[in-house]
């Protein structure tokens, strides 16, 4: 039996309605989102934003906390005629829990690229085998040892990449600008006891110390961000009795503050950052930051032309003389040759992938190299099944 | 000295494959080039039979880089990622060898050139002295590849005869080699003839 399309013509006009409606809705709210950021006046939010962060009651989102006038849109400046990005990324074997062996594998990539009259790029990667029990556990505060895997596995990355950046950077003359893919704001570690973070994050921000005295300005790159720290600073601004019950009395104010709730900073900026602009400086109010000290990380947005992006640094990145134009025009300049994306960063990627062929090869290296050491591996059935695969 | 051209990457019976040392410039469609034979003191010929410059990724496509102010060789300058993701390689279908001794063999070599040792380019004294005996040019009508044999064949004779100091005597020969190689296809022979045929 097929369907009645015509029983279901009279919905379709609507949902066509409802979406056109809600589009239109959508459309006036960023419109006063927008208006809140060019009429919130910054000394006042930041204090203000300040005042509510030491009340007992924090608030369970990120508030941006901004460092400019809200409504800044700076244009880009032409990069130096000679300069150096440098960008990495990692990948890993994930440990494999039906093998009896426990290791995983790290791969780390960089494409350093030199940009001027004499242009030269450099392309690498580093693997690395982690198999030792000091390398592949790591012990809670309870005295038990915890198999690094998951979240813990991307944090080991996370702290290699750094290492991996630093390595290649300091062999290089400035100007350098050092990119990482994703935040550098590892939040994850903020629930983690004392010594989970003093595994992964103190080692990370040993290396974004390194950065600092060898004086190389390092950023993060996040392509779509899905962050809303400025649109929770607008609620604040719009309800600064008490930001966490929104209590405005007009019936339009309530859905504004209802849109910031669940709308994206980038959506908020897409109409305000011409091309090649970037926001205002804003801080980021996450907990985890406490523990950075002088390595604070702030961040500002930036309109690449494909996308608005999000880019973050240690404060003393930003507060350097001169550095903050050199990274806008720098990333304006990556983004222009890579169509909307960084090439340097496109470039590390490619080299740290580990594709599945690699992966069995890594394997079957392995399984050969101890089964002439006279090892034998049982693996788990289900797994032995999955590679016969009988018929 | 003999130049290195390229790192053999493929080697076959009939042909090797290498990649070029040189970005973007394979050696000359046609060109005589040769292979050191494994633990001998010998060397394989070989025709350049194919040339490109591909990504180094089958599965990365190549993407244009050009803008208004960027073209030719400044989209390089601009990327210069793109030496490290692209790569030029090339072909030479085997065509003969030559022993210790120097005695020359016109005919598909016994064994293929080994893998990862280099192409070379062949002086003009070698060209002369292989192309002297017209022999090896069947072995090269008979190599399948990319191009057609008469392609091949003329893209091979405009080679050597510049090779040879522009020898008008032996592209004559070679064009007697050709008439008889095509000689129940005219529209082969015609292509070769016309390909072959001497700048005014």
């Amino acid at each position: 039996m097929g369907i009645n399309i015509l029983s279901i013509e009279k919905e379709l006009e609507e949902l066509v309605d409802h979406i056109q409606r809600a589009a239109r809705e959508e459309a006036e709210l960023v419109g006063a989102a927008r208006d809140v950021l060019f009429k919130a006046d910054f000394g006042r939010l930041q204090e203000t934003i300040i005042e509510f962060q030491s009340r007992q009651e924090r608030a369970p989102w990120l508030v941006a906390i901004p460092q400019e006038a809200l409504d800044t849109s700076v244009p880009s400046q032409t990069p130096p005629p000679e300069f150096t990005v440098i960008a990495s990324d990692g990948s890993f074997i994930p440990p494999d829990r039906h093998s009896p062996i426990h290791f995983f594998l790290l791969n780390m990539g960089q494409a350093t690229m030199h940009y001027g009259e004499s242009s030269f790029a450099d392309l690498s990667s580093r693997a690395k085998l982690y198999f030792r029990p000091s390398e592949t556990f790591v012990r809670d505060e309870n005295g038990f040892d915890m198999p690094i895997e998951g979240s813990l596995l991307s944090w080991k990355m996370a702290v290699e990449e750094l290492a991996f950046l630093l390595d290649t950077a300091v062999r290089l003359p400035p100007p350098l600008l050092a990119i990482r893919d994703g935040s550098l704001i590892l939040w994850g570690l903020q629930g983690e006891s004392k010594d989970i973070q003093k595994e992964f994050l103190y080692p990370a921000l040993r290396t974004i110390g390194r950065f600092k005295e060898e004086q190389i300005p390092i950023v993060s790159y996040i392509s779509y961000p899905g962050s809303r720290d400025v649109c929770n600073a607008l609620r604040v601004w719009l309800c600064p009795e008490d930001p966490l019950r929104c209590r405005c009395e007009e019936e339009r104010d309530r859905a504004l503050c209802n849109f910031l709730r669940t709308s994206v900073d980038r959506t908020l900026f897409q109409g305000i950052l011409q091309k090649g602009n970037r926001s205002a400086v804003f801080s980021s109010s996450s907990g985890v930051l406490d523990l950075y000290g002088e390595h604070r990380i702030q961040f500002f947005y930036l309109n690449v032309g494909s996308e608005i992006v999000r880019v973050e640094a240690p404060q003393w990145v930003f507060e350097a003389e001169g550095w903050l134009d050199f990274v806008q025009a720098v990333l304006i300049d990556q983004a222009r040759r890579g169509e909307g994306y960084p090439p340097a960063l496109m470039e590390a990627h490619e080299q740290a992938v580990v594709s599945m062929e690699e992966r069995r090869t890594i394997l079957r290296l392995l399984e050969n190299e101890l089964g002439l050491a006279g090892v034998s591996l049982t693996r788990s059935s289900k797994d032995r099944s999955k590679r016969i695969r009988g018929v | 000295m003999t130049e290195a051209l390229g790192e053999i990457i493929e080697s076959t019976s009939l042909k090797v494959v290498a990649e070029s040392f040189s970005f973007l410039q394979p050696p000359p469609l046609g060109s005589l080039v040769k292979a050191k034979q494994y633990g001998r003191d010998g060397w394989i010929y070989g025709v350049v039979s194919f040339g490109a410059t591909v990504s180094i990724d089958p599965g990365r496509r190549v993407t244009r880089r050009s803008t208004p102010s960027a073209l030719d060789e400044n989209v390089y300058r601009e990327h210069p990622q793109l030496e490290h993701v692209l790569r030029t390689e090339f072909e030479a279908a085997l065509v003969g060898s030559k022993d210790a001794d120097g005695t020359l063999h016109r005919h598909l070599p016994s064994q293929p050139p080994p893998l990862h040792y280099s192409v070379y380019r062949c002086s003009p004294e070698e060209v002369s002295e292989f192309s002297e005996n017209l022999g090896y040019l069947w072995v090269l009508l008979d190599f399948h590849g990319v191009l057609s044999p008469e392609r091949l064949i003329a893209a091979h004779f405009r080679e050597v005869y510049h090779q040879r100091g522009n020898d008008l005597n032996w592209l004559e020969e070679a064009a007697k080699a050709a008439s008889r190689m095509f000689k129940n296809e005219y529209d082969k022979l015609t292509s070769v003839l016309l390909a072959i045929e001497p700048e005014r």
